[in-house]
C-alpha cells in the first residue's frame, strides 16, 4: 500500500532538490560589474565603449552583468542629441545598461554657452561623473576606459 | 618553449612598449607557463628592489619627506581638529550666542564628521595622464578640483595623487607644462593632493639628451605603472584621463 503512494513522492522531492541545487549554483555565479568611463568626444571611442558593453552582455549573458556608462568632459557628447553615437542609447538603455551623464560638465558647457543642453532619452544624470566613477569602484565595479 | 628576452621582459614589467611589442609579450606568455612565470618573477624583484631602496634612501631629491610624511601628518591634522571640535563642543555645550566656530549647526556638523570619519577610511584615488593632449590636461586638472573640492566641502579625508608617464609627464615639466600656475595653485590649495613624475619615463628622456626640469610641486615615483598598480591592489580607486 505504501510504495505506491511514497514512491511519487519520492521522486517529486528529488525533482524539487534538483530544481534547488541548480538554481543555488545557479545564484552561485557571481554576477560582474563594470563602468565604462567616457571622457573623450571622439564619436569612434564612443561607440567602441557601447560595443564593449553588448559584447560583454552577450558574452556573459544579460542577467550576469551590470554595466555602467559614465560621461563626462567633452565625452558627455555621447549622450547629447547632437553626436550620431547618442541614437543607440534608448535601445540599449532598455536592455539595462545604465548611462550616466555628469551633471558638473553639464552645467559647465550650459553656463558656457548660454543655452540648456538636452540629453537623450534613457540617460540619468548624477551630480558628477568621476565622483560617481569613484562610488562604483568602491561598489566593487571593474574599470574600463576604451 | 617560446622566452622572452631579458630586456624585452624588463622593459615589458616597467610598460614602456610599444602596443605590438606588448601584444607580442603577452601571446607568448599565453602560450608558455615558463614565460608568464619570469615576467611574475621580475615583477616581485622590482618591486622588493624599489621597496628596498625606499627604505634606505630618504634622499629629498628621489623621495621628499614631505611625501613620506604626508600620511601621518594629515591624519594627525585630521584627529587633532576633530578633537578640537568635540572638546569645545563638549564645554560649550549649550552654545553661547553668537560666537562663530560654535555656531550649533557647526557643532552638530562637527560631531557628524568625527562620526563619518571614525566609520569610513579616507578616501583614495589615483589620477593617471600619459599623453601630452592639451584639452586632456586640462580635464584633468578640472576633475581633480572638483574631487578635492567635494570632498573639502563635505569634511571627508580624501588622498589623491596624480600620476603621469610617458608623454603625460610634459605636463609636469618646467617650460612644457602650460599648466604650471594651475598646478601651483592647487598645490597650495589642498595639502592632500600630491603630484607625482615617472621616474621610468624621466630615464628615457635623459638618455635621449633631454633636459628634464620638474615643477617645484612635483616628486617622482619609480615606475607610474608599478606605483599605480600596487596603490589599486591597496583599494585605491583610479581613474585614467
Amino acid at each position: 500500500m505504501n510504495t505506491k503512494i511514497v514512491k511519487p513522492i519520492l521522486g517529486q522531492i528529488m525533482i524539487l532538490m534538483l530544481l534547488l541545487t541548480g538554481s543555488s549554483a545557479f545564484a552561485a555565479e557571481e554576477v560582474h560589474k563594470l563602468v565604462i568611463q567616457v571622457s573623450t568626444d571622439d564619436v569612434r571611442t564612443q561607440n567602441i565603449a557601447m560595443n564593449n558593453a553588448v559584447n560583454l552582455q552577450k558574452a556573459l549573458g544579460q542577467d550576469n552583468i551590470i554595466i555602467e556608462i559614465v560621461a563626462y568632459g567633452p565625452g558627455l557628447s555621447m549622450m547629447t542629441p547632437k553626436s550620431p553615437a547618442s541614437k543607440r542609447i534608448p535601445s540599449l538603455a532598455m536592455q539595462d545598461i545604465t548611462f550616466s551623464a555628469c551633471g558638473n560638465t553639464k552645467a559647465k558647457m550650459e553656463a558656457k554657452s548660454g543655452k540648456k543642453i538636452e540629453l537623450v532619452e534613457g540617460v540619468q544624470m548624477v551630480p558628477a561623473g568621476v565622483l560617481r566613477i569613484m562610488e562604483l569602484q568602491e561598489q566593487g565595479y571593474a574599470y574600463v576606459r576604451p | 618553449m617560446k622566452s622572452i628576452p631579458d630586456q624585452q621582459l624588463d622593459a615589458f614589467v616597467d610598460d614602456q612598449l610599444s602596443q605590438a611589442d606588448r601584444a607580442n609579450i603577452l601571446d607568448t606568455m599565453e602560450s608558455s607557463a615558463g614565460a608568464s612565470s619570469k615576467v611574475a618573477e621580475t615583477r616581485r624583484l622590482k618591486d622588493l628592489l624599489r621597496l628596498a631602496y625606499q627604505d634606505e634612501r630618504p634622499n629629498p631629491a628621489q623621495v621628499r619627506s614631505r611625501y613620506r610624511k604626508f600620511t601621518s601628518h594629515a591624519i594627525a591634522a585630521v584627529f587633532g581638529a576633530l578633537s578640537m571640535l568635540v572638546l569645545l563642543e563638549v564645554m560649550y555645550a549649550p552654545p553661547p550666542d553668537s560666537s562663530p566656530q560654535l555656531h550649533p549647526q557647526a557643532g552638530a556638523a562637527s560631531v557628524n564628521n568625527l562620526l563619518a570619519a571614525g566609520s569610513r577610511q579616507p578616501e583614495q584615488v589615483l589620477f593617471h595622464l600619459s599623453s601630452d593632449d592639451q584639452r586632456s590636461a586640462q580635464l584633468l586638472l578640472d576633475q581633480v578640483e572638483l574631487v578635492a573640492s567635494h570632498y573639502a566641502q563635505t569634511n571627508r579625508e580624501l588622498r589623491l595623487i596624480v600620476i603621469t608617464n610617458n608623454l603625460g609627464l610634459r605636463l609636469f615639466q618646467v617650460g612644457q607644462s602650460e599648466q604650471a600656475d594651475r598646478i601651483g595653485q592647487l598645490y597650495r590649495k589642498y595639502d592632500n593632493i600630491v603630484f607625482a613624475a615617472c621616474g621610468t619615463t624621466m630615464g628615457k628622456q635623459a638618455a635621449a639628451g633631454e633636459k628634464v626640469e620638474l615643477l617645484p610641486e612635483v616628486i617622482v615615483v619609480d615606475s607610474g605603472v608599478a606605483e599605480l598598480t600596487r596603490r589599486q591592489q591597496k583599494g585605491w580607486k583610479y581613474i585614467r584621463i
